[in-house]
């Protein structure tokens, strides 16, 4: 109670910010400096968790957290055909905080998630270089901005839960950061084709350093018309002293019609030592009605060579979204976890998940 | 990378915004105290009009080079009656909710927002300086001005 209470204050305040929402923008001799922001505070009840403790699994107490979680500011810089992002984040939520190892680290540090520059030689072909999201499936290369979108909770194939370790110590699903990319879009009559050609140094070591001997390459290919989009994502990396060659691919469709928006996609990961093994897929239906959006979802995610979702878990999810105004967003959302894992000994085969979140852009 | 960004914008769609547009021509054909809104452009521009639909597609981002020209659309700061009908009419949304959908767009992985200035003054001044510039003012601010190029009139609120 105490905890629902203080999430109302903590809205109310949100809901005081809004007054002085919007971007600090500054021009200075043809170059544009602007600000942008969002900040969320949520709260997040489970009420058990199945955790890996060496060969079992062990369910875990219920959680009961109300966070400021996520505080993004993006430094966008514009000056001609030049644009240049700085993404940088703090979070403090529980996922952002529980390591691998079962420590706690992390509670409010600041991370500069992307920094990159453009080059726009036309639609067609711009090149930008430094550090980015690796535009992958659909909200791969905006997943650090999930709170802005509906729903709070991202796909698992984009944000695994927390119990999640990936085969073999893969730290995503998806791919991490590019460094290099092409990228454009060809326009039609009635297509509209969007594509993008990356290169990076590999997914990070534990400490956070690049692995440069594991170089990666990526390539996505989106195709749009009449408002309904289908694409398809490659990602290849050299791991070479973990697992090989790895593979991702997906296949993806968003589809509008009038307020309804259907989204889809599978993902498969292989490697060449066998060592990886993961298909995960989602489908969600959302329809907005005003300022609501209503939304109902299902997920699946299999990884044969993770105790825990070795024979999968599937997870239902509802929801709602309202806009109070354009800057302030309030979500709230059940999910329904059920893991088929009932041979291992300790298992938890179903969890129930609420997450309220209210969020601010400014 | 875009996407399909004319579809996120929660709005009306395409036929939407095709219907918003004739809604406001119906709305104030008949009011005497009606006068147009026209989109300028430099005279660098390699265009001499531009329709409705590439009008939405520049103010999204979707559209950032006329030719060779790279594009830099204007919008106002304070968003007054005319820019409220020419945001409805032209991407479906009031100003305030456009703007906000650009910071999204912003965290969404890149995209360019219109730049933001303060009076119809400041739009004809950049329009006129600079090549690519894009801005749309109420008719009875260009009475004399020919330094801008007059790519678009849409007969709304003044």
């Amino acid at each position: 109670m105490a905890r629902l209470a203080a999430f109302g204050l903590a809205l109310g305040l949100v809901c005081l910010q809004a007054a002085s929402a919007g971007a600090v923008s500054l021009d200075v001799q043809g170059t544009r400096l602007s600000i942008y922001g969002y900040l969320d505070v949520q709260y997040t009840y489970m009420d058990r968790m199945p955790m890996r403790m060496g060969a079992t699994v062990m369910p875990m107490d219920a959680i009961s957290t109300l966070d400021q979680d996520h505080l993004n500011l993006i430094v966008h810089t514009v000056r001609d055909r030049m644009v240049a992002n700085v993404n940088l984040e703090s979070r403090h939520a529980f996922e952002s905080a529980v390591q691998n190892d079962g420590t706690v680290d992390g509670h409010g540090q600041w991370n500069v998630l992307e920094a990159w520059g453009e080059y726009q030689f036309s639609d067609r072909y711009q090149v930008r270089g430094g550090r980015f999201l690796a535009p992958f499936g659909i909200y791969n290369h905006m997943r650090y901005a999930i709170a802005l979108f509906a729903p709070v909770v991202l796909p698992t194939i984009y944000e695994t839960p927390p119990n999640y370790q990936a085969s073999g110590g893969i730290d995503h699903l998806v791919p991490d950061d590019g460094n290099v990319m092409l990228h454009g879009a060809f326009e039609g009559p009635t297509l509209r084709t969007e594509y993008a050609l990356y290169t990076g140094s590999g997914h990070q070591r534990a400490n956070g350093t690049d692995k440069n001997e594991a170089k990666n390459v990526g390539a996505q290919v989106n195709a749009s018309a009449g408002g309904q989009t289908v694409g398809v994502s490659a990602y290849w990396a050299n791991d070479e002293d973990a697992f090989g060659d790895r593979v991702h691919l997906a296949a993806s469709l968003d589809l509008y019609r009038g307020p309804a928006n259907l989204q889809g996609e599978v993902l498969a990961i292989r490697s060449s030592t066998d060592a990886v093994d993961v298909l995960s897929y989602y489908g969600r239906l959302s329809y907005r009605a005003g300022s609501d959006t209503l939304f109902a979802g299902y997920d699946f995610l299999r990884d044969r060579s993770n105790l825990i979702y070795r024979d999968g878990m599937q997870r239902w999810s509802a929801g709602v979204g309202h806009e109070v105004n354009p800057w302030i967003l309030l979500k709230g959302e059940y999910h329904f976890h059920i893991y088929d894992g009932s041979q291992i000994p300790g298992a938890v085969e179903h969890v129930h998940m609420v997450r309220v979140a209210a969020i601010m852009v400014f | 990378m875009a996407g399909a960004r004319a579809h996120r914008l929660g709005g009306f769609g395409a036929w939407g915004s095709a219907l918003a547009v004739a809604a406001v021509l119906l709305s104030f054909a008949g009011a005497a105290w009606a006068e147009e809104v026209v989109v300028v452009g430099n005279p660098a521009l390699p265009v001499d009009s531009v329709s409705t639909e590439d009008l939405k597609r520049i103010y999204v981002g979707e559209k950032t080079f006329v030719g060779d020209v790279k594009v830099d659309a204007l919008d106002y700061t304070h968003a007054g009656p005319v820019a409220e009908a020419f945001l409805r009419a032209v991407v479906g949304m009031e100003a305030k909710r456009f703007h906000a959908w650009w910071v999204k767009e912003v965290f969404h992985g890149g995209g360019i927002p219109p730049r933001r200035v303060e009076d119809p003054a400041e739009v004809l001044r950049l329009v006129a300086s600079e090549p690519g510039a894009i801005g749309y003012v109420p008719a009875s601010s260009l009475a004399g001005n020919t330094s801008v190029k007059r790519l678009l009139s849409l007969p709304i609120l003044p």
